[in-house]
């Protein structure tokens, strides 16, 4: 195929602005499937994906479209995740692409996720164009839209295209756009192969499968291929586009875009942004912008019966082949037994992660409050990154702490724009930048602590702009701060599972408010028990949680004694669920409680 | 022919009957009784179920010629019953099953819902103890439970008792009412005091779950005595029956020497008895030989279908539920049951049920709880200390044993 008919391109777009609808009605309008074909074959692949565990990217595809100007075109959509947490993978499929729509709803305007995927999509030098999507709704005002474009992003919104997805009105003036204003691909057929992994995951039948874009020269199959930040070398089974069914072809092109399939067991082999070259005629160097996933926030994984370890250690191998991004260790807890320190690209992830553990495993979880990694300098000089509050150092051979920060961009309206900088200052924000963008409408970008986003930060966004404020991060520069580690004791012992690492100007609040929540959540016992929130020797917060004095049923007669018998068998039942620390029995809950904090 | 089970587990082992009175004038605000409020109840067919039950009841390997210690008619109300009713079950209980010399036969009776000329039928037909529903002396109080009858009436009644010559008294009393002070809980106790009963049964109101009361108070909560204040309840009633000569033999039991209830002692002394009636339980012991463990059942609560069962459907019993435990499992239960009894578990006792001694099975919650003060152990017993008793449920806890 001349490259010159190619056109790859992605859809940005804040989560709803109507990305998925409008990549479906892209592939019905380019004639491929019809409506009806398309309802069945989305519904039949994911029965064969419930059956057979096959994975089929349902937005990525290959599109042919006879043009106006009577060339028939390749038009190759590439899927992009749609979070924070996977910046990325998304700056991965940008990369792939010459050009990309930028969605912006009618009726909302520019929200934060449009704004973050536009400046990745501008970092990696594409060309934007604009479509004003939800025209067919009462509420839409396409002016609007188009000054947000202009005035937040900076481009230049004339040439929108305003479409309903949901009618098709307007689809083929975008389709039109793309051909004539995306630039095709202009890699050097004759030259070394040079091939993105744009996106990778692991199919139970045949392996890792990777969505590859050609840079340079071509792959065939059969071909010898390594991939360049491993050393492996492996041949090609089967390739092929995405139709969005998937179709194999003996050949990738220069330009092209695809799936690759070489046997690779797993997916920590095939990683999204490596480059493919041919073993034989190796290129010299790699494409740029490849990076090792990195954890950026942490967190302890512990069966709630300890008995479940082994069932959580190959729960957690099966996930890894998975999700290449995902790390763990095994991690002892003298509270909670043995468990993993795991590692996650984000808040999100650890969401997502933690919620296939439960369901698809069908595991019981205690999860330790998540900790970022801070970038700790010795007083002798070396530098050291911890993440579990377990490892911090002796405070006095600390020189000096750095915690991770983030870049915040916040779009809510205005009336909430005061309440929204209080959270920001509670969460120690140093405001960057506020910009009025609309009709009552204000951006607030902020630097805050990592750390500070990861314990309730989205929940509390959510809380005080009843839910219309939407937000994007992204990871900023390491800030020195002075840093502490919070210990927790129960009953005058020291709870690993509770500490955490906290800044000095908010330990004592947080403590207070530990201990508080620890007295509700830990039923009492046969004694007084202390709570107590230290940092060193300095005891910052204490609570009690009364002994127990009374507990005894006035009445028991030959009637009662059954129904009374499963009574206190009940209770014995809900305390045989519980962690015993030293003699005291703490419930679940209440190592969930640091997540928690300032809830109530 | 003697019973096998009579021989094998315990050869004097006492049986004790209980008979349900289901019927009720009204059915007040905290109770969770099987009690039903009935226009007219259908005491003949009652009475006839009740006989046919304790007929096939005395034909049960388990207590069959097993002679009867002490009868305990409960309710509702029994007071309410025809002393021929009474008179009848006592009669045939004795043709059945025989009695001991020095038979307990207990009747329940509340002020304002008995005949007191029907005293000393009572009395004839062999009852020789009347618990009384007393409750309070505190006339507003006693509204406020939503009882039938004022404080006069249990005098009236206490008289009637004494002139029909039932010498054997209790009296039941709630404490831990709403706002109620200790030293007005203080008042009804000495006036009960006075009245010089053998027994006294003192209660902490608790608000059981799908009462009427429970609803009230979930809707607007009634300011209920805190864990302190409960506690302050209990010590003092106990520590002023103590000083007028009331043994504490039990959590919420007190008697003067010699007057305990023999009948409810016996289920805290894990003896078998026969429940017969509405919603009435019964529970037997398994020889050890076939395990050791016990069988209970409870009956069909309600007055009209446990007739029903018994007189359309002709079946022999009219059993709603039945569980059985095994050794380890009764034997908890009996150490649950065992530590609510001042005296506590008797060591000699139990070894004899249960062919070991507790510590076989218990020894390291017997340790712990000791080591604790909350638990005693002397030569012949175990017992819970002074600050125990408030909290047998937690110890039980340790005893009783999860079943799968």
């Amino acid at each position: 195929m001349n490259q010159k008919l190619i056109r790859n391109f992605s859809i940005i777009a804040h989560i709803d602005h109507g990305k998925s609808t409008l990549a479906d009605r892209l592939i019905e309008t380019t004639g491929a499937l019809s409506e009806r074909q398309m309802k069945k074959q989305v519904l039949d692949s994911m029965e064969l994906e419930q059956e057979r565990g096959i994975t089929i990217k349902a937005q990525t595809a290959c599109l042919q479209y006879p043009a106006s100007d009577g060339s028939s075109y390749i038009l190759n959509l590439i899927d992009t995740p749609g979070h924070v947490d996977f910046t990325y993978e998304v700056s991965r499929s940008l990369q792939a692409c010459e050009g990309a729509l930028l969605i912006v709803d009618a009726t909302q305007g520019v929200e934060a996720q449009t704004l973050a995927n536009v400046y990745l999509a501008l970092e990696n030098n594409l060309e934007i164009i604009p479509v004003i999507n939800k025209i067919d709704l009462p509420s839409a005002d396409i002016e609007e839209a188009k000054r947000q474009i202009e005035d937040i992003i900076g481009l230049d919104a004339s040439d929108a295209i305003a479409v309903s997805a949901k009618t098709g009105e307007g689809i083929r003036e975008v389709l039109e756009a793309i051909v004539a204003r995306i630039p095709h691909p202009k890699g050097d057929a004759e030259a070394k192969t040079q091939a993105l992994v744009v996106d990778s995951w692991f199919d139970a039948y045949v392996g890792a499968v990777a969505l590859v874009r050609v840079f340079n020269g071509s792959l065939k199959k059969g071909d010898r291929v390594r991939m360049m930040s491993v050393h492996n070398a492996y041949e090609v089974n089967d390739m092929g586009v995405f139709m969005p069914q998937p179709i194999s072809r003996k050949v990738l092109n220069c330009g092209d875009v695809g799936f690759l399939i070489c046997g690779v067991k797993q997916l920590s082999d095939l990683k999204v942004g490596d480059t493919v070259t041919l073993e034989k005629n190796p290129a010299a160097a790699a494409l740029p912008g490849f990076r090792e996933p990195k954890p950026m926030v942490f967190s302890g994984l512990y069966p709630v019966d300890s008995a479940d370890y082994a069932e959580l250690r190959d729960a957690l191998e099966r996930l890894r082949l998975n999700d290449p991004a995902f790390c763990y260790e095994p991690e002892s807890s003298s509270a909670l037994g043995l468990g993993f320190r795991c590692g996650f690209l984000g808040m999100l992830h650890m969401e997502i992660v933690q919620e296939r553990l439960e369901r698809e495993y069908d595991l019981d979880l205690i999860v330790t409050a998540p900790s970022v990694i801070y970038r700790v300098t010795m007083a002798d000089g070396t530098v050291c990154e911890i993440s579990n509050p377990s490892d911090f150092p002796d405070p006095q051979f600390i020189a000096s702490i750095e915690e991770p920060t983030v870049k915040a961009n916040i779009f809510l309206p205005e009336e909430y724009v005061g309440a929204m900088m209080k959270l920001c200052q509670d969460k120690r924000g140093l405001q960057q930048d506020i910009k009025f963008i609309g009709p009552g409408r204000v951006m607030l970008t902020y630097n805050l602590p990592l750390a500070e986003m990861v314990i309730d930060f989205y929940d509390k966004l959510k809380s005080v702009t009843r839910g219309y404020a939407s937000m994007d991060y992204e990871l900023a520069d390491f800030r020195e701060e002075s840093v502490v580690k919070m210990d927790v004791l129960v009953h005058n012992e020291p709870v690993d599972a509770l500490s955490m690492i906290v800044h000095r100007s908010i330990a004592e609040t947080r403590g207070r408010d530990l201990v508080k929540k620890l007295r509700e959540l830990i039923p009492r016992q046969q004694f007084d028990v202390p709570i107590q929130a230290a940092v060193g020797s300095k005891i910052l917060a204490r609570e009690t949680v009364k002994a127990v004095r009374k507990n005894v049923i006035a009445k028991c007669y030959g009637g009662d004694i059954s129904r009374k018998r499963k009574l206190l068998e009940k209770q014995k039942a809900g305390k045989k669920r519980m962690k015993s620390i030293g003699s005291v029995e703490v419930p679940q809950e209440a190592f969930l409680a640091v997540l928690k904090l300032g809830d109530s | 022919m003697k019973s096998r089970f009579c021989k094998d587990v315990n050869e004097k082992a006492p049986l004790q009957l209980y008979i349900h009175i289901p019927f009720c004038l009204h059915r007040c605000h905290y109770c969770d009784f099987n009690a039903h409020v009935r226009e007219a109840p259908p005491w003949d067919a009652y009475a006839l179920a009740l006989t046919r039950e304790l007929h096939a009841w005395s034909q049960h390997e388990a207590y069959a010629h097993r002679p009867i210690h002490t009868i305990f008619f409960g309710g509702g109300t029994p007071s309410l019953a025809p002393p021929t009713l009474i008179a009848n079950i006592i009669n045939q209980a004795q043709q059945c099953f025989g009695f001991t010399a020095d038979i307990e036969i207990t009747l329940e009776s509340n002020p304002g819902a008995i005949d007191h000329t029907h005293i000393a039928d009572y009395a004839a037909a062999g009852v020789n103890r009347l618990s009384i529903g007393a409750q309070s002396f505190n006339d507003h109080e006693l509204q406020w439970m939503e009882r039938v009858h004022t404080h006069n009436k249990t005098l009236e009644m206490i008289n009637a008792a004494q002139q029909h010559g039932i010498a054997r008294l209790n009296l039941d009393l709630i404490y831990g009412l709403p706002k109620q002070t200790i030293k007005a809980w203080l008042t009804t106790l000495k006036q009960a005091i006075e009245i010089d009963p053998g027994h006294l049964s003192c209660y902490q109101l608790t608000i059981e779950p799908h009462t009427k009361l429970a609803k009230q108070h979930a809707i607007a909560p009634y300011p209920m005595p805190n864990e302190a204040l409960s506690l302050e309840f209990m010590q003092q009633t106990r520590a002023e029956l103590q000083q007028q000569g009331y043994l504490a033999y039990e959590v919420s039991n007190f008697a003067k020497k010699g007057a305990n209830c023999r009948h409810n002692d016996g289920y805290w002394r894990y003896h078998d008895y026969i429940g017969i009636g509405a919603g009435a339980a019964g529970k037997w012991d398994a020889p050890l030989s076939e395990g050791g463990g016990i069988y209970r059942y409870s009956n069909i609560r309600s007055p009209e279908g446990y007739i029903k069962s018994i007189l359309e459907h002709h079946l022999p019993h009219a059993i709603n539920s039945d569980e059985h435990l095994n050794r380890i499992q009764a034997a908890g239960e009996a150490m649950w049951l065992g530590l609510r009894r001042s005296e506590g578990v008797d060591l000699a006792a139990f070894k004899q049920r249960f062919d070991a001694p507790p510590h076989q099975w218990f020894q390291q919650a017997i340790t712990s709880w000791r080591e604790r003060g909350t638990l005693i152990e002397s030569p012949t017993h175990l017992l819970l200390s002074q600050q125990g008793v408030a909290l047998a449920d937690l110890v039980a806890e340790d005893f009783l044993t999860l079943g799968d």
